[in-house]
């Protein structure tokens, strides 16, 4: 059905077509309000044109609410030339946004997960172990929000990299192992093992504690097809490993169904028929 | 002096003439179009081939038919000028309204002056009503499912431009004079069959007295062999060294890390391997091939001086067109698993079910009539559309159960066999390792050159080559992180006003991929002293 409806739609093509692309290309109507201009400026980031969203928003008045506060912060960070001093101006910004009387606590965490950003991506010179410090404080001060466990994955991921810690990889991933409860959001969560099964993957190899935290991540959802394609292929490869014929028949088969033009469908297929030739239990 | 008043007044008015004229165009060019049926689409492209020409004509013809009014003029640049011709164009906001997408425009300049098409292309394309894919979203009726570059920007998880045509390598040949010089009409099917065959067409030159040589050489032929004889000799150890997730294949940075980290990696029996193939072939080559240019080597093969030459199927046209013969194709038979010699490596064939798309067409933001574009690039892209543009440039159809021309079958895709391993050159200008490499070949290509002369002098500077890469690498992963922070911030406030899905779903895939990926970046900076 919704072919029909779509062809129905397109006979009053091409105009309605410059109607669909506006949605994808603009989005907004343009207001004269300050809201309007920053849906706009939203509209343009996420069309990755930071420097025309700057131009937006760079009229802010002394009484510029958190949330414009926050998003001018953000094209900021990315409208060319972005110096030292810029960053420094986002990092004003997004402090400024945290303390604004309209601030939320989602907004507040938000700033405080940007602020470690800018330590650790954005800055020529990253420093690390200020960026790991920053993000356990985003953390610690504003959980359980969205944010704040955004900011822990980021943490787990410089612990686990050895940033700012004599612990040995072991311990390393003892202690990611056990920030398992602060991701209660699903598709972080869902992040947090798949981040886990590249850490037990880079640091200690072995098929068990891959797969587990493979198989929790596909039981959330990915999301990513290039990452779904890989999480498949990883578990019916952990599974053949670990003597789970039936389990990695299964992710093998998904695979096969789902990706028709991947480069390892030969060689997935290959293992699958020879899985299929081993005798039954 | 009485002469000389009305010449100065007249060259005022040949200057105010032009200036007026200039106005009026550049006016009248930037108004937006009228609402008369007549109507002009500009479409500039960078593909001079005269098949592609032949078919962008064609589609033109039969798109101008089917809306009476409407008129397409093609803008074909030189592919040496695209770049600054269309950067000149943008600066000017004289774009045209549909452009080609190429991969050496950066992401940013693409989101800026291209339409994103990701939400139009999750519905079905309305030409292909009455077809086997009326019910098929528009991105999934291509083979590559619009997810490669130069038309698909995996930073911004956008689509901006669509494809015409798949792209694959083979061996083009002389049929005639390779009978002649081997006695056989068969192309060789084995690695080792192909060195017999050069080596009986150098004999019968020398015994003719004639100045063919088996292979013909040039820099683009030596990259495209090298991709591929790196890509299958190191696909077992990719899988064995390189791949930490268990995932049967190696990401980038995990092929960086492993490169950078392996001091010996130069010498390793599948490196060791490829360079000792790449100069078994090159010894069939012309002395200074790698000086040569595809032109050069296309004369040169079309001369009837060289038996057999690679190419890529976007070219195949015009060989044959340039040949006063008649030209064969063979795939590239490389030593697979059970080659005495060189099987320690391999895993297989190579796949080719990954192929890029090519020649992607967007539509810039300056277009009169996005629209109308849209519907341009729609019915370019339809079924029956492109298989007759594929047949008419005889180039590979892209768009899913197409078939290709029997002109052009030898080129189809071949889907079984295993992906690429850890591909060591590309060509990339900006790589201190493909450097490295480059400016050595003459040690392995030379008159007396040889592998082993050839990894004594590129050794030593290889590994530090290597570890430039990758903090090179390192620099470019932290940059697009960057750009993804605001995006992914923008993407979380639309996605949040509860109307845009198309921002929610880009939201969470971005930020799968860039949890992902910045961990992959961080782990590979850890280990270096200044990241």
């Amino acid at each position: 059905m919704p072919s029909a409806f779509a062809f129905r739609l397109f006979r009053l093509r091409p105009r309605l077509l410059t109607g669909l692309l506006a949605v994808g290309a603009a989005g907004v109507p343009a207001y004269s309000t300050d809201e309007g201009d920053l849906a706009r400026a939203w509209a343009l980031a996420g069309q990755s044109r930071f420097a025309e969203a700057h131009r937006l928003l760079e009229r802010n008045g002394a009484d510029a609410g958190a949330e414009r506060l926050f998003a001018h912060a953000l094209v900021l960070l990315n409208t060319p030339p972005t110096t030292e001093a810029r960053l420094d101006e986002a990092a004003r910004l997004l402090s400024a946004a945290a303390q604004a009387p309209s601030v939320t606590g989602d907004l507040a965490a938000a700033a405080a997960y940007f602020l470690a950003r800018i330590e650790g991506i954005h800055r020529l010179r990253p420093d690390q172990p200020r960026a790991k410090m920053l993000y356990e404080r985003a953390w610690r001060e504003h959980s359980p929000t969205r944010w704040a466990q955004l900011a822990a994955l980021r943490w787990l991921a410089l612990h686990l990299a050895g940033i700012a810690t004599d612990e040995a990889p072991a311990d390393r991933l003892m202690a990611a192992e056990n920030a398992a409860p602060t991701f209660v959001d699903p598709s972080l969560r869902k992040d947090f093992h798949l981040l886990m099964a590249y850490a037990w993957g880079r640091m200690q190899p072995g098929p068990e504690h891959i797969l587990d935290h493979l198989l929790h991540a596909e039981s959330l959802g990915i999301v990513h097809a290039q990452t779904r394609a890989d999480v498949y292929c990883a578990i019916g490869n952990h599974a053949l490993a670990l003597g789970r014929t039936p389990l990695s028949l299964e992710f093998f088969q998904r695979y096969l169904r789902e990706f028709q033009r991947d480069a390892r469908r030969h060689h997935v297929a290959s293992l699958v028929e020879g899985l299929r030739a081993l005798p039954s239990p | 002096m009485s002469l000389r008043l009305p010449v100065w007044l007249g060259g005022v008015a040949l200057l105010t003439a032009g200036y007026l004229a200039s106005v009026a165009y550049v006016h009248l060019r930037g108004r937006p179009a009228s609402s008369d049926s007549s109507h002009i689409l500009r479409v500039a492209h960078r593909q001079i081939d005269p098949g592609m020409r032949r078919a962008f004509e064609l589609v033109a013809e039969r798109y101008e038919t089917l809306n009476p009014g409407i008129r397409i003029e093609y803008l074909d640049v030189p592919p040496a000028s695209f770049l600054a011709w269309l950067t000149t164009q943008f600066t000017g906001g004289t774009a045209p309204d549909i452009v080609e997408v190429i991969v050496e425009m950066s992401n940013e300049n693409v989101a800026r002056h291209f339409l994103p098409l990701g939400p139009v292309a999750a519905l079905p394309n309305p030409h292909n009503r009455g077809t086997r894919l009326a019910d098929v979203p528009w991105r999934e009726t291509f083979v590559d499912g619009l997810t490669t570059a130069p038309g698909f920007r995996d930073v911004h998880l956008e689509i901006f431009g669509i494809p015409t045509n798949l792209v694959t390598s083979r061996f083009f040949y002389n049929r005639a004079l390779y009978e002649t010089a081997t006695g056989t009409s068969e192309p060789p099917r084995t690695y080792d069959e192909l060195l017999e065959r050069c080596r009986q067409i150098r004999d019968w030159a020398v015994s003719e007295r004639r100045a063919v040589k088996p292979l013909t050489g040039s820099k683009e032929i030596y990259l495209l062999l090298a991709a591929r004889v790196f890509g299958q000799q190191t696909q077992q150890l990719a899988l064995k060294e390189g791949d930490p997730l268990g995932s049967l294949r190696v990401s980038p940075i995990d092929a960086h890390l492993w490169l950078s980290r392996r001091n010996d990696a130069l010498t390793s029996r599948p490196f060791a391997d490829s360079f000792a193939i790449l100069h078994e072939l090159a010894a069939f080559m012309p002395p200074g091939f790698m000086g040569a240019t595809r032109a050069d080597a296309t004369f040169q093969f079309s001369q009837g001086r060289s038996v057999i030459m690679m190419g890529r199927s976007a070219f195949f046209d015009s060989v044959v067109q340039q040949a006063d013969f008649d030209v064969g194709v063979f795939p590239l038979p490389l030593p697979g698993p059970g080659h005495p010699r060189f099987g320690h490596n391999p895993a297989g064939d190579l796949t080719e079910i990954e192929q890029n798309a090519s020649a992607s067409l967007g539509i810039t933001r300056n277009a009169r009539d996005p629209g109308r574009a849209l519907d341009f690039l729609q019915f370019l892209s339809s079924a029956t559309v492109n298989a007759e543009f594929a047949r008419h440039s005889r180039l590979l159809p892209v768009i899913v159960g197409n078939e290709p021309h029997d002109d052009i079958a030898p080129f189809a895709p071949r889907e079984g066999g295993y992906p690429y391993g850890l591909t060591l050159t590309v060509g990339d200008a900006g790589h201190q390792r493909d450097a490295a490499i480059l400016s050595n070949l003459h040690v392995l290509f030379g008159p007396d050159g040889s592998p082993e002369a050839f990894l004594d002098q590129v050794s030593p500077a290889y590994a530090s080559a290597s570890r430039e890469d990758l903090l090179r690498s390192i620099r470019n992963a932290r940059r697009t992180l960057a750009r993804q922070d605001t995006l992914l911030a923008a993407l979380a406030a639309l996605g949040n006003e509860g109307a845009d899905t198309h921002a929610r779903r880009r939201q969470q895939e971005l930020e799968e991929r860039t949890n992902l990926e910045e961990f992959g970046m961080i782990w590979a900076a850890a280990g270096l002293d200044h990241p």
